[in-house]
């Protein structure tokens, strides 16, 4: 049961509200953006996220084709790439005694593998995987991890299901659309509060389900590229600050190193062209 | 009559080293001790993941199935025997670890409190040289909590074995008779069931339930000795009565090799023709001289309990007020602690209700990752084991038990702050340890961690999941030494290996896909499909489920053979392809038959 409370507005009323809910519409979107940015190591993704990089204390939300997972697009390679990215800005924004903040991955399927991305972590202990086996631990795991302060940033694929198929699956997300609102409330909030940053591999169906994330990304992988580097298209697809993009952009394209987690050259049209023919490369 | 379980820890200075470093569990670990003049004596091994190559085995041990290395071999001459059961690759990925009988003691003294939950007297063997590897537990009038001695027996190896200890346990009505029985449990077993009414054994030897052979497999990892019956164990060899080697031989000498033997000779004739060890150890196998159970020595921890006047029932008491009570405990624990510069490291938390009721007390046990002072921070910890515990009816009283502490590190705060935002890095690396404890008391110690790479070419095993202790990263896969100024051995066709054998060049991360299912998904059966043009060229498409990829850019093959040690060896040609849509996978053929696997998603 849901018990509603009323307060009388009378003299000091207003103290006990946050000073966010006091704040008007144009007075809060002033002071988020003078809040300072993190970039996210691809600058063309700076220039496609709403405040020019990715604020602390926000959510991003990582939508991808395909209903069963991340896929084989790499949405969650270059959400950890980020990740890295914000790990490592928070120890050179303080003294060189400071050691990197720590980056939790939520896998509640069990298929991650750290192989794919140890190598970019300078310091192995950065890294710690936490693996719910239900719904609500998964919530919680999600919400805990980003209240914590000695975090930098939280990466999950939350309700990523191997083996399910489509129609369960939609129905399910249609079903919990309020639940997954308001747990990303909550880790909004969590995230707010300590800084850390929420990344959040998502199917692009759940594109039309209200989120409380700062920007939306679809990914799409492009054709061509390396053994060792990795074009992808972002797309803003949503989010709280999608409206107010600088520069109006609202499509990039974007190269992964993957051998170090980190931006790699730009792309030349000329090169990607070439390479359509079935070729393999002896390793 | 009095009666004791004894609780056997075979070869526990391995154990414990397994304990630690779970990902000891996949190669020989031998423990030594250095000697005089720098030759290495084996005091403790074990292989507890070795390959099942069991005929190999048995050649060199005959019937037992083992490898015959004893205690008190040269290290070379285990290598040796090691060598010529598993071949010479074993002994380059065992690992050797020096002998700390102290920190040996101090775990077993650990698990010594940790095992109060059986009962409130718990010592530890005395054993004239060697490490213990025995608990004994004063048992007298508390089997009835748990259901009865036999399921008191089987909670004990069971629960142990949850937390990764393996045991062996056994009930007598003496220590001596405990540890004989603990040691045999297979042969008690069979002695028992054959003196058992014959309608009981036709029931088990002739059930065709499986649950019933289980049953009757399970029950070689314990044993109860029913009352006033210690003579079942005369069968025993006369080893299990705890004498030295040269006492057992003296006694061989006359032809008697088992207790019963010996319990048929005059007590005049052994007290004049043997050493005085067999006349006492005869006699606290009887019972005529009481073996007390002596609490582990040492600086007791804190432990402090209230009961209440009459039983509270659980649906009246408030969570709060529960908490409360836990807190108020837990704060006049952690007061000697704090003053000693420590901290909890783990806790228990026992809610009595057996005085009327016969039932074993609930406990709830918190396990933390560094040692913290913390009151609010336990509390929280036991806030949420308590959410998920199912309360008795009633609740007798609450009892708050430290069961290990370590000294909490202590730092001078700056004057002017410093570090991330504020927050200075140690206490950004105590507020992680707080989320780590936090996520492990409620998903399970299991389900938190820290990944750790290894030196292993499968990719299956190519990381271990180490629990986040917040110790320094383990050290890199060793190179082993070149022998004799050659070269170093390496595997046979790629750069992999064993860990500590073969050091495999680290792989690039652009190679391994970062969404791996846990076993290779067959494609080809209904789930998927695969064609190449060329017999062994690279895939050209390949169906996964109702998708069909049409493979653009394929890379490779990268060939891993390797894993011998493990069953089969693993050949496998891997490729990284990508489709027309940009997706990458991480396809692999299976060199023995041809068959195609997925084996991961660059997602």
């Amino acid at each position: 049961m849901v018990t509603f409370t009323t307060t009388a507005v009378t003299g000091n009323g207003l103290a006990g509200l946050p000073e966010t809910a006091l704040l008007s519409g144009g007075d809060l979107l002033v002071r988020e953006r003078a809040k300072p940015v993190v970039s996210s190591g691809f600058r063309p993704l700076d220039a496609l996220l709403p405040a020019g990089g990715v604020r602390p204390g926000s959510l991003v939300e990582w939508l991808v084709e395909g209903d069963a997972g991340p896929g084989g697009g790499g949405a969650a390679t270059l959400a950890f790439a980020v990740a890295c990215r914000l790990a490592a800005a928070s120890s050179d924004e303080a003294n060189e005694q400071a050691r990197p903040r720590t980056i939790v991955v939520v896998d509640r399927t069990g298929w991650f593998h750290p192989p794919a991305v140890m190598p970019w972590l300078g310091d192995e202990r950065r890294l710690v995987v936490a693996r719910p086996s239900r719904d609500d631990d998964e919530i919680w795991t999600i919400d805990q991890a980003l209240r914590c302060t000695g975090v930098a940033a939280v990466l999950a694929w939350p309700r990523a299901r191997v083996g399910r198929s489509t129609a369960s699956r939609g129905s399910r997300l249609g079903g919990a659309s309020q639940q997954w609102s308001t747990a990303m409330r909550r880790w909004q909030l969590a995230a707010a509060g300590s800084g850390a940053v929420g990344l959040f591999v998502r199917p692009l169906a759940a594109r039309g389900e209200a989120s409380w994330a700062e920007a939306r990304i679809a990914v799409s992988p492009q054709a061509g590229g390396t053994l060792t580097e990795r074009r992808l298209r972002l797309t803003l697809a949503g989010g709280s600050w999608s409206a107010i993009t600088a520069d109006g952009q609202h499509a990039v394209e974007v190269t992964l190193d993957l051998a170090r987690g980190c931006a790699g050259a730009p792309w030349p049209a000329a090169v990607a062209s070439r390479r359509s023919s079935v070729a393999c490369r002896a390793s | 009559m009095p009666r004791f379980l004894t609780i056997w820890l075979p070869r526990w200075p391995v154990q414990r080293r397994l304990l630690a470093k779970p990902e000891l569990r996949k190669v020989p670990v031998f423990v030594c001790r250095r000697e005089r003049r720098g030759a290495m004596t084996v005091v403790s091994w074990a292989w507890a993941e070795p390959p099942p190559d069991e005929r190999r085995k048995r050649m060199v041990s005959g019937r037992s199935g083992r490898v015959a290395i004893a205690s008190g071999m040269s290290l070379a001459e285990a290598m040796a025997v090691l060598a010529v059961a598993h071949g010479s690759r074993a002994c380059h990925v065992a690992e050797v670890e020096p002998d700390d009988p102290v920190a040996d003691r101090e775990a077993l003294e650990r698990l010594a409190r940790w095992c109060r939950r059986f009962s409130p007297t718990v010592g530890i063997e005395e054993v004239a040289d060697g490490a213990p590897e025995c608990l004994h537990l004063d048992i007298t009038g508390t089997a009835g909590f748990f259901g009865g001695e036999e399921s008191l027996a089987r909670t004990a190896v069971w629960t142990l074995a949850a937390r990764g200890v393996h045991a062996r346990a056994a009930i007598a009505d003496t220590p001596a008779a405990a540890w004989a029985a603990a040691h045999h449990t297979d042969t008690v077993a069979r002695l028992l069931h054959q003196s058992a009414p014959l309608v009981v054994r036709r029931a088990v030897e002739g059930s065709s339930s499986p649950g019933v052979r289980l049953a009757s497999r399970r029950h070689r990892r314990w044993a109860v000795v029913p009352r006033g019956e210690a003579a079942r164990l005369a069968e025993l060899p006369i080893a299990a009565l705890r004498i030295d080697e040269a006492t057992a031989a003296a006694v061989a000498e006359v032809g008697i090799d088992t207790i019963g033997g010996v319990l048929a000779l005059p007590a005049r004739s052994l007290a004049s023709r043997f050493p005085p060890l067999l006349c006492r150890r005869l006699a606290e196998f009887r019972g005529t001289v009481a073996e007390p159970v002596v609490p582990p020595g040492g600086e007791a921890l804190p432990q402090e309990s209230q009961a209440f006047d009459f039983p509270v029932r659980t649906v009246d008491l408030d969570e709060q007020q529960l908490l409360g009570l836990i807190e108020g405990l837990l704060g006049r624990c952690l007061a000697p602690l704090v003053a000693r510069g420590e901290g909890v490291l783990a806790l228990q938390v026992r809610l009595e209700h057996g005085a009327r009721m016969a039932v074993a007390p609930t406990v709830i046990d918190v396990g933390l990752f560094r040692p913290t002072a913390s009151r609010q921070h336990l509390v929280e910890l036991v806030r949420l084991r308590l959410a998920r515990q199912r309360l008795p009816v009633e609740i007798d009283g609450v009892a708050v038990e430290v069961i290990a502490a370590g000294s909490v590190a202590c730092r001078q705060r700056l004057l002017f702050g410093g570090g991330v935002g504020g927050l200075e890095t140690s206490d950004a690396d105590a507020e992680v340890a707080m989320l780590l404890d936090r996520l492990a008391g409620r998903l399970g110690r299991g389900a938190v961690c820290e990944p750790q790479a290894v030196g292993d070419a499968q990719p299956e095993y190519a990381w271990i999941a180490a629990p986040p202790n917040g110790r320094p990263p383990p050290a890199r896969p060793r190179q082993p030494a070149a022998r004799d100024g050659g070269r170093a051995p390496r595997d046979r066709v790629s750069r992999s290996g064993a860990r500590g054998y073969a050091v495999p060049r680290p792989v690039p991360a652009s190679r391994r896909p970062i969404w791996m299912p846990p076993r290779p998904v067959p494609l080809d059966g209904p789930e998927g499909e695969v064609m190449a043009v060329a017999p062994d060229g690279p895939p050209a498409r390949f169906r996964l489920g109702d998708v069909l990829h049409r493979i653009v850019q394929a890379y490779g093959p990268e060939r891993i053979e390797t894993a011998w040690w493990r069953g089969p060896t693993v050949r496998r040609d891997y490729y990284v392809v990508e489709t027309d849509s940009g997706e990458r996978f991480w396809l692999f053929r299976r060199l023995r038959d041809g068959s195609w696997f997925l084996h991961g998603m660059f997602a």
